[in-house]
């Protein structure tokens, strides 16, 4: 069963759904600590000027305020969700970290692309792999729709909008 | 009296086929622009702009307020049927939209939206005819500290979204404060955080991240659950064939009055206030619309008043947002900014004398908005014929071109790349969000509201030199706080 | 064997196509720019009265460039991003921005940007932002000498600025007056008006929009060199404090721009600027004064504002 859970979260409003595993808010907790405690001590320190006017806080306030209270409240996760690993001992859900990671490989990846290489170039690919991905299999559908789709929209860029994609 | 013999010379003015022409026109393009995620009215609006110099001034304003209304309903046609926001301000129409639209109620969902967006709107425009003076006065008095108290009342508000889990939506909340903070001070204009990146130093674009994180990140994970399950567990039909299934009867659509009222009410009044935004009246109206409902919990499951307050908001900023331009010349939001631009364009001075010295235009623009609402309804019930085919073809074909889509619009507006890096960033967030189960909408108003809180909190500090007693000297800080408050407490005990 | 005298027809045919050619030469070279679009970039919102001037002058400038220019908006960093773009751009002349001054100058002087105060070739000035100290009409200030009499007696009168550079400027004019100000920050006109309006600072320094409030706002200084036209009693503080603030409106490109192409850019934009239609646009309805400068003075102009601003930069900072 490990490893093997099917996927738990839906096109729901906001992502929110019932029952994420202890161990992942776990995780996310310890997480959001540590990246808490990195922009209080690291990042606001030497990126934010702290001096502040007169009867005015300091740009750094506001930072440091959201830093500590993600910090305080990512401890705070980590704790409960500690106290529940320890009472049941739930399935591990890596997978959860997956889909993300993959995904951020292809934004990098198209980003590159299209800034280097071109819209009309990169985007027939993207549109296509994406067209296999999500079970297309008809061959010349995916043609079809991955190499007319991103021209139409370069042509009517340029003329409707006067702007060239890159 | 004087306002309806005015008003009946405007509607004289206004019922050329010239003018009805190109306001069909306007709204027609700005709804299609609207569906379009990462473009909206505003974009649309500049783009057009330059178009309407060869026009007449009151069909090149009337042609730019259709714009401006189609923008704002159009956005909640990819939201509902694709839970993929075209605009911000939409974005909370996919929560309820959706769900409706996978039961198959697609048609009705989408008929919600556009009657709300027309009630919004005309309700909003009725407000602006009859009370802008007087409304405008109020608008005047609005500074820093009303502004203030107006964005805790608002974090209040929404704080209630996150109480699923009341702790993570928190800690999502102040990530996106967080995120807010990066930039230049609003105050001293020295770099926060920005690692010497000129294009951070007004922050992320709002565009960027809310598309991101709320549009492609939810196209990334359909996708994700289509490669998966493949298409049957995705979707039966968006659109089912079950006329009545989809039919939303006059009765029907007003039964929900309540809501509508007082959506219509918050968007005027966030529209009519210089600063607020047509994002945070959605928002917020979504808000107050789950908090005043008999079963907040059937809110994000279909539930049309979900829609219907989303919808009615928006539309009614397009309305109000004209108040204290036209009585002061002063906009409510940067779409009402670009029709400034377009008024003296045309000769119109914007300022306070813009009603006595172009009062016949004025009002024949005011009877033209009146028209324009029936003309939106029209064309919009076009439009919905037109989604329903697109709703029939498998997602698994539309969603990838609507990728490309994406990136473009987010592109369009600035030829930005950096924008589309940070729309793919926070998808990307997005999806880890959804994975870890921390709620995206919070986020993004953390964002939001972070950023302007912060600002006008400074301002407020230096304006009154933190003089707390200047608090009660405003009428409208001290109602705003004490409802904040009141929200507050209301939800702590509930928890 | 040629006679002589065909050979000097000889030589002075071989001379007078030898020289002919040089000047078909270098009329080639003039006469090649422009020879496709050339991009305006502007660094402003769309739809701001900026960038609507910028698409009238736009086509202005096309007619007589004989080539279509292209509006390209680059907003962000209050110009920065645009100035960053122009910078970088080859300085061929395809690429030309129109925009204020502050991005070109102050920003490089103040902030840390991939791009210097040298980083530019001026063009030409198109006209001028008209930059004030303004007070509503019922403020007791009725001069500049009155606000600073009450400044003197009254610590901490506030005021909005909407940029850092007029936020500098105000407070080295309040070090040489030994006075205290509070600035509040707004982001343009639309933010400032209804603070003033309402009463909520004593004072504002305007950009410009104070034009359309006729009687209900008062002009008390101008922050331009000269005093302004519409408002010839108040001073300028130049004459005071011998700094001005830069309100020129500008067409600048990458630093190295050929010569011929400055001139070919300077004779065409002067030629547009005269154009009814821009005229109109630009004073009757956007209420901007038209000004015009060719490069060279501009060039001087600006090096003496840069200047200036470094004086005033310094004690800001």
């Amino acid at each position: 069963m490990a490893g093997t859970q099917p996927e738990k979260t839906q096109d729901s409003k906001d992502g929110v759904e019932n029952a994420t595993s202890p161990v992942v808010n776990l995780a996310s907790g310890c997480v959001l600590t540590l990246m808490g405690l990195a922009g209080l001590f690291w990042l606001i320190p030497n990126h934010v000027d702290a001096s502040a006017g007169s009867y005015d806080v300091s740009p750094a306030f506001m930072p440091n305020l959201a830093a500590w209270v993600v910090t305080l409240l990512g401890a705070t996760l980590a704790c409960s969700a500690a106290l529940k690993c320890r009472a049941a001992h739930p399935v591990s859900n890596w997978p959860a970290l997956v889909v993300p990671a993959i995904w951020g490989i292809a934004s990098i990846a198209i980003y590159l692309g299209v800034t280097n290489i071109g819209f009309v170039y990169v985007m027939p690919l993207v549109v296509a792999a994406g067209l296999l991905l999500s079970g297309q299999r008809s061959w010349p559908t995916i043609v079809a729709i991955a190499v007319l789709f991103p021209l139409a929209i370069d042509l009517a860029a340029w003329h409707l909008f006067t702007v060239q994609l890159p | 009296m004087d306002i309806l013999l005015h008003l009946a010379a405007g509607f004289e003015a206004a019922l050329t086929v010239t003018n009805l022409l190109f306001i069909a026109l306007g709204i027609a393009l700005g709804i299609v622009i609207g569906v379009i995620p990462g473009l909206g009215s505003v974009t649309a609006m500049a783009v057009l702009i330059p178009l309407t110099f060869y026009m007449s001034p009151l069909v090149a304003i009337a042609f730019l307020v259709g714009v401006n209304k189609g923008g704002t309903s159009g956005g909640a046609v990819p939201s509902i049927l694709l839970n993929t926001p075209g605009t911000p301000e939409s974005a909370a129409s996919a929560f309820d939209g959706h769900p409706m639209a996978c039961k198959g109620q697609g048609g009705k969902a989408m008929k919600y939206s556009l009657y709300s967006s027309v009630t919004g709107d005309t309700l909003s425009d009725l407000l602006l005819i009859a009370l802008a003076a007087p409304f405008a006065a109020i608008a005047l008095q609005f500074g820093p500290l009303e502004l203030a108290s107006v964005l805790f009342f608002a974090f209040a508000l929404l704080a209630g979204l996150a109480s699923e889990s009341p702790l993570k939506g928190l800690i999502a909340i102040f990530v996106g404060i967080f995120l807010a903070t990066i930039g230049l001070d609003p105050i001293d204009s020295t770099p926060r955080m920005t690692f010497g990146e000129v294009e951070l130093f007004d922050g992320f674009p709002l565009t960027g991240v809310a598309i991101g994180a709320l549009a492609l990140s939810s196209i990334f994970e359909q996708m994700t659950t289509l490669h998966r399950y493949g298409e049957r567990r995705a979707t039966a039909s968006l659109w089912a064939n079950d006329r009545a299934a989809n039919r939303l009867t006059a009765g029907e659509f007003f039964s929900h009055w309540r809501t509508i009222i007082r959506s219509a009410m918050i968007g005027s009044g966030v529209g009519m206030l210089p600063g607020l935004g047509v994002t945070l009246a959605a928002f917020l109206s979504y808000g107050a619309a789950r908090r005043a409902s008999k079963d907040p919990s059937s809110f994000g499951k279909g539930n049309p008043d979900g829609i219907v307050a989303t919808e009615a908001a928006n539309s009614a900023v397009v309305g109000s947002n004209l108040i204290p331009t036209i009585a002061i010349g002063i906009p409510g939001n940067i779409a009402a900014a670009l029709l400034i631009g377009a008024f003296m364009i045309h000769g119109i001075v914007p300022g306070p004398f813009m009603l006595t010295m172009h009062g016949d235009i004025i009002y024949a623009l005011f009877a033209s908005m009146l028209i324009a609402n029936f003309i939106h309804l029209a064309v919009g019930r076009v439009g919905i014929s037109i989604w329903a085919h697109i709703a029939r073809a498998p997602r698994s074909a539309v969603l990838p071109p609507v990728i490309a889509l994406c990136i473009a619009g987010v592109y369009l507006p600035n030829q930005s790349m950096f924008e589309v890096a940070v729309m793919l960033g926070f998808a990307v967030l997005g999806l880890l969000m959804r994975h870890t189960g921390f709620s995206i909408v919070c986020l993004v108003i953390g964002f939001l509201l972070g950023g302007m809180f912060e600002a006008s909190l400074r301002k407020t500090l230096l304006l009154y030199k933190a003089d707390f007693s200047s608090v009660f000297s405003s009428p409208i800080s001290v109602i705003f706080l004490a409802l904040g408050l009141v929200v507050l407490a209301r939800a702590f005990r509930k928890s | 064997m040629k006679t002589s005298s065909s050979r000097r027809s000889l030589l002075a045919a071989v001379a007078v196509v030898a020289i002919g050619s040089v000047f078909g030469l270098a009329t080639e070279a003039w006469a090649g720019y422009p020879d496709r679009p050339v991009t305006l970039i502007v660094p402003y919102q769309a739809g701001g009265s900026t960038e609507t001037l910028a698409r009238v002058f736009a086509k202005a400038l096309g007619d007589q460039l004989g080539q279509p220019v292209i509006v390209k908006t680059r907003p962000g960093g209050g110009g920065a991003v645009g100035s960053t773009e122009i910078a970088a751009s080859a300085p061929d002349g395809y690429t030309i921005m129109l925009s204020g001054s502050d991005p070109l100058t102050w920003t490089p002087l103040t902030l840390k940007v991939e791009y210097d105060v040298d980083s530019f070739t001026y063009v030409a000035q198109i006209s001028e932002y008209q930059q004030a100290i303004v007070v509503r009409q019922d403020s007791p200030d009725t001069s500049f000498e009155d606000l600073l009499a009450r400044s003197k007696q009254q610590a901490g009168l506030t005021y909005a600025d909407q940029n850092a550079m007029s936020r500098a400027f105000l407070e080295y004019i309040a070090g040489k007056e030994g006075i205290e100000w509070t600035g509040i920050p707004t982001k343009g006109g639309g933010e400032m008006v209804p603070l003033l309006l309402a009463g909520k600072i004593d004072f504002a320094w305007s950009g410009g929009i104070h034009g359309r409030y006729g009687g209900q706002i008062r002009v008390l200084a101008s922050m331009n060199a000269e005093r302004l036209a519409a408002s010839p009693d108040a001073p300028s503080i130049r004459e005071k404090y011998d700094i001005s603030m830069p309100g020129h409106m500008l067409i600048v490109g990458p630093r190295g721009l050929a010569g011929d192409v400055v001139a070919r850019l300077n004779m065409a934009i002067e030629a547009a600027v005269k154009d009814p239609g821009y005229l109109d646009l630009l004073e009757n309805k956007l209420l901007f004064p038209s000004k015009f400068v060719g490069s060279e003075a501009l060039t001087e102009d600006m090096e003496a504002t840069i200047s200036s601003l470094r004086t005033v930069a310094q004690v800001a900072h």
